[in-house]
């Protein structure tokens, strides 16, 4: 199956997600398998983990997401908001905070 | 809004916020049909739409709902998981028994908010546990209560016998490891 690629608007709100996602998780992060479903659900039914992991790697070089020291399997990696994706999101929705 | 009114034919989308809120709740909370839906609504806010635009409406809403269960489910796992974390830490001893009651949490909000079969599979593994574990705490407390009356006997027969014991303590002759085979034979008759 020909997989689309997401338009810039869907892109923003892939990424929208995925920093309110990792900011509900806190600071035990979470792994772009389980982001891939959360965002699956929201109706982006045809992304991939190539895609979802593009765009966890966009928002890290943005200074937003940051890997999860793991001692243990550290090729499983987890992924947390930054203080700065905190600040992003706080500014987007004042009304949260 | 009295019912006596012509039904408005109206767009879902210039719904307020709450109607709009309710009217998602009908259809994946309470899995409605659109028809069933569009019958609400025109029975509870006088508002006529139709079948096509109550699935359109859904379609569109679907993503949202999904979004806020996602994110609920996420901040109430991070929230156990700060609590369990703060336990484990602050009770490393108890780490089983937390953790035990962890799991258990999960499996009932499981059971709360799921009916397939994973998850009745999932309680019923819980509960074969829990069934076990009292096992293995009532165990516990008999082997506690075995040890405190063998202490008790072993120190009663050292008493009766402590002049023997003596003489074998002080036996020069003797290496440590016959002394307390010795000993082992005169307070428990074997010392295999």
């Amino acid at each position: 199956m020909q997989f689309m690629n997401p338009t810039s608007s869907q892109r923003e709100q892939i990424r929208l997600s995925t920093l309110r996602y990792c900011d509900a998780a806190d600071q035990f992060g979470l792994a772009a398998p389980l982001l891939l479903q959360f965002i699956r659900s929201e109706g982006h039914r045809q992304l991939n983990r190539q895609q979802i992991e593009a765009e966890i790697s966009y928002l890290c070089d943005k200074g937003l997401l940051t890997p999860v020291p793991k001692e243990i399997s550290p090729e499983n990696s987890l992924w947390r908001i930054t203080a700065a994706g905190r600040d992003f999101l706080a500014k987007l929705n004042p009304n949260d905070a | 809004m009295s019912t006596t009114e012509s039904p408005a034919i109206g767009s879902l989308d210039s719904l307020p916020e709450a109607q709009r809120t309710e009217l998602a709740n009908w259809l994946f909370e309470k899995k409605s049909s659109d028809l069933a839906a569009v019958k609400c609504c025109l029975k509870l806010w006088n508002i006529a739409v139709t079948v096509d635009a109550m699935k359109d409406f859904r379609a569109r809403a679907r993503g949202l709902w999904n979004q806020t269960r996602n994110l609920q489910s996420l901040k109430s796992g991070a929230a156990t998981a700060r609590v369990f974390q703060k336990q484990i830490t602050d009770h490393p001893a108890e780490f089983f028994d937390i953790l035990f009651q962890a799991s258990g949490q999960a499996v009932f909000e499981l059971s709360l908010n799921s009916r397939d079969k994973e998850a009745i599979k999932l309680i019923h593994d819980h509960l074969r546990l829990l069934l076990s574990k009292r096992k293995d705490d009532r165990d516990e407390r008999r082997y506690a209560i075995t040890r405190e009356k063998w202490e008790f006997d072993a120190s009663e027969a050292c008493l009766k016998q402590l002049p023997e014991l003596k003489v074998i303590s002080d036996e020069p002759q003797l290496s440590f490891k016959e002394k307390i085979r010795q000993i082992r034979l005169k307070l428990f008759g074997s010392a295999t």
